[in-house]
């Protein structure tokens, strides 16, 4: 590596040293001048030419098309140039993942009262479609699905007094959203905090499953998720969010909660399409 | 809140008092011209010499300095500069809540400094190779690396507020009924390979060699493949790249124009190409209009003409490629993961000079030049045209005053930029030669006939 480092640097010395030597023969010498013309490279526009006028008012060549016409190939040009290089940008800005290393989904707290029930929101049910997708992929591949779902005891558990009664032990809204279609090969991990890890079986289940990477999905990115991901970290799983099938109440707490993860646990953020070409 | 309304914003930040200023001078010059009211025509120095051995023809064209500055005409010339850009600046200045007597001072030192520029870079040997990007670097780099940039000095050191002036007042000159001039040729040789080209180097730039310095990948693109430093100083602005980032551009630029201008005729004359091929050839790939025309001008007349037809194209997509390049960074990169842009971010973003740089060139293209005549907006942008330079000139001296050579050699990200100019230029050429090859040699077309 530090070889080819060397080169690099021997390379970039011996042109830039050879372009120098160059330039300044080139302007002792005073070679590729025009004695007729008092100007040279250093008239940067056509403008700034003296007596431009005189260099560049030809009408030398008769365009036979209409005006209009070069003026709507020029704009249809440029417009699909345009189009293109948004393209090839979004194109090098999708991260190419390998393989995901025995990944396994953890869904969070996709509950009746967290999408329809007591807390409720509308941007909660914006990824069920996107989550039911990347759950049927992942089933489909053999990926195993884990439940984390919030299992409280009335009561008892701290977080009631911050956000009042919700996913209650045996109601049906600690109950996972039929759309997600639980079955039989899927996992749940009831928990009583915000991380599906704390004082639950996930990590023993995940070891027992040879799991060496999560997928977080669910809700809200910026909560669960965010505590779910540090514990994962922590314990030393590698951690990727799919970034349409998590969200938050708000626009604001979602974009913070992608960045905080990805800053704070390297977890990237995905598209499904991605997640589901690397399981 | 009312100091952040936006009508205030109109008055009370850069870009829009940029726009206003381009446009005052951008009036008073056509008022000027077209009701031929006074003389607005700005400072230039007429070519001299330190004493080389020119020919007859050279030092015909020589004003010894001695008798330039003997000229009443000269100081009243000069007078009228620093008034106008001064007044204008300061006011400009003080709007945007710098002190009048602090920035007033500041001003005349970068006017002073400037005034030295423009003097060195008139020399004959220098104006014909380096001119007065360079120099205003150099010059300012000189003060701001051996005494270093006083304080009282710092209230005058703003560059993309004269650069952003500057670039309004070109936009005049951005003539549309331009890009018909070569017909379908120049098009296919202009407007077809050029953002091939700056598309090629985003690529290159940003995934193979892993720039994250997107204004940097951008600015050098535009310089390589439209016409180097006038073309980096339009879409570094858009882009809002750093200082360092646009003299990096501009260095590299003018250091190649000058080897390919002296190099590229020979070449060409060497494979024997047609003398409208090699013309094309050298306006399609010669970064800089002057350059152009004189390498042009080695292969004769027929060449000179095909390469400027060629470059007076591609000056014109300054413009749209300044336009489309703000619109692509206020929408796509200056985005955090995962957030939309919305219209009203979007409109944020986006640098307002660009707004101002193409009224002034729609102003120039439709209005001026249908009611007054061709004529008439050339005799405008002939005393315009030095206040642009002018601009330019404090705009980079101003560059120099704050650059740090440390900073620089940091810059090089390990020649990174070299590389990328080097590859997107072989990659231009290469491009350009299988147009005009395609376009010119008459295997597909007709060659066209230049009278």
């Amino acid at each position: 590596m530090s070889g080819r480092r060397t080169a690099a640097r021997v390379a970039l010395i011996a042109v830039g040293a050879l372009t120098l030597a160059a330039v300044v023969y080139i302007m002792v010498r005073r070679i590729g001048l025009n004695p007729e013309l008092d100007f040279g490279a250093g008239a940067y526009y056509y403008a700034d030419i003296p007596e431009y006028e005189k260099v560049l008012d030809w009408d030398t060549y008769q365009a036979r098309l209409p005006y209009w016409v070069y003026v709507a190939l020029f704009l249809a040009w440029g417009a699909l140039m345009y189009w293109l290089w948004k393209r090839i940008d979004k194109h090098i800005n999708t991260k190419k993942m390998d393989k995901l290393n025995h990944p396994a989904i953890l869904v969070v707290d996709m509950l009746n009262d967290f999408v329809t029930g007591a807390l409720a929101c509308d941007r909660g049910k914006a990824i069920v479609p996107a989550t039911q997708r990347l759950l049927r992929a992942a089933r489909e591949k053999g990926v195993p699905v884990i439940f984390c779902n919030d299992c409280h005891l009335p009561g008892i558990d701290l977080e009631l007094k911050l956000w009042g009664d919700h996913a209650i032990k045996g109601t049906p809204g600690a109950d996972v959203i039929p759309e997600l279609e639980l079955c039989d090969k899927d996992y749940v991990v009831p928990k009583r905090r915000y991380s599906g890890f704390f004082q639950t079986d996930l990590d023993i289940l995940l070891k027992e499953l040879g799991v060496r990477t999560v997928i977080i999905t669910g809700l809200h990115t910026h909560m669960c998720c965010r505590h779910t991901s540090a514990d994962a970290y922590m314990l030393g799983y590698d951690v990727v969010v799919a970034k349409e099938a998590t969200n938050s109440f708000t626009e604001e707490d979602y974009v913070g909660g992608l960045a905080y993860l990805k800053t704070c646990y390297g977890a990237d953020a995905y598209s499904n399409d991605e997640l589901i070409a690397a399981m | 809140m009312a100091k952040n309304n936006n009508l205030s914003k109109l008055w009370k930040t850069e870009d829009w008092l940029a726009v206003w200023i381009g446009f005052i001078i951008i009036a008073i010059g056509m008022v000027a011209v077209l009701a031929q009211a006074f003389d607005f025509s700005a400072l230039t120095f007429k070519t001299w010499s330190w004493g080389e051995s020119l020919t007859e023809a050279q030092a015909a064209k020589i004003v010894p300095l001695g008798q330039q500055l003997a000229a009443g005409a000269f100081w009243i010339k000069l007078l009228r500069t620093v008034l106008v850009l001064g007044v204008l600046f300061t006011v400009g200045a003080a709007l945007t809540g710098e002190k009048v007597k602090k920035f007033i001072p500041a001003f005349l030192v970068v006017f002073f400094l400037s005034v030295v520029v423009r003097l060195i870079s008139a020399e004959f040997t220098l104006n014909r190779y380096l001119e007065w990007a360079f120099w205003a670097l150099i010059v300012g780099m000189l003060v701001s690396n051996t005494v270093g940039t006083p304080k009282w000095l710092k209230p005058a050191v703003k560059t993309e507020f004269y650069i952003k002036t500057g670039l309004v007042i070109m936009g005049f000159s951005v003539l549309f009924s331009n890009i018909a001039k070569f017909g379908l040729y120049g098009l296919g040789i202009a407007w077809i390979v050029t953002p091939v080209v700056i598309l090629f180097m985003w690529w290159f730039g940003t995934k193979v060699l892993k720039m994250d310095n997107k204004p940097l990948v951008i600015t050098m693109a535009s310089a390589t493949s439209v016409c180097g430093t006038s073309a980096a100083i339009a879409t570094g602005a858009a882009s809002n790249c750093k200082k360092d980032d646009l003299t990096m551009a501009i260095s590299i630029s003018i250091i190649f124009t000058v080897l390919m201008m002296a190099l590229e005729p020979v070449i060409i004359r060497a494979t024997g190409m047609s003398a409208i091929m090699g013309g094309a050839l050298i306006g399609g790939t010669v970064d800089s209009t002057g350059a152009v025309a004189v390498a042009g001008s080695v292969l004769g007349g027929e060449a000179e003409q095909a390469a400027v037809l060629v470059k007076m194209i591609q000056n014109i997509l300054i413009g749209f490629i300044a336009f489309f390049v703000a619109l692509f960074f206020a929408t796509s990169v200056n985005r955090k993961d995962g957030q939309k842009v919305g219209a009203g971010e979007i409109w944020t973003r986006f640098p307002k000079f660009i707004i101002g740089f193409f009224v002034a060139s729609l102003v120039a293209s439709f209005l001026i030049q249908p009611l007054a005549g061709a004529d008439q907006v050339k005799a405008i942008n002939g005393v315009l045209d030095q206040y642009k330079n002018w601009a330019f000139v404090l705009a980079f001296v101003s560059i120099g005053l704050d650059t740090n050579f440390k900073d620089l050699v940091k810059q090089m990200q390990g020649g990174k930029p070299l590389w990328l100019y080097l590859v997107g230029q072989c990659f231009n050429v290469a491009l350009t030669f299988f147009a005009v090859w395609l376009l010119l040699s008459g295997v597909l077309f007709p060659v066209p006939h230049l009278s």
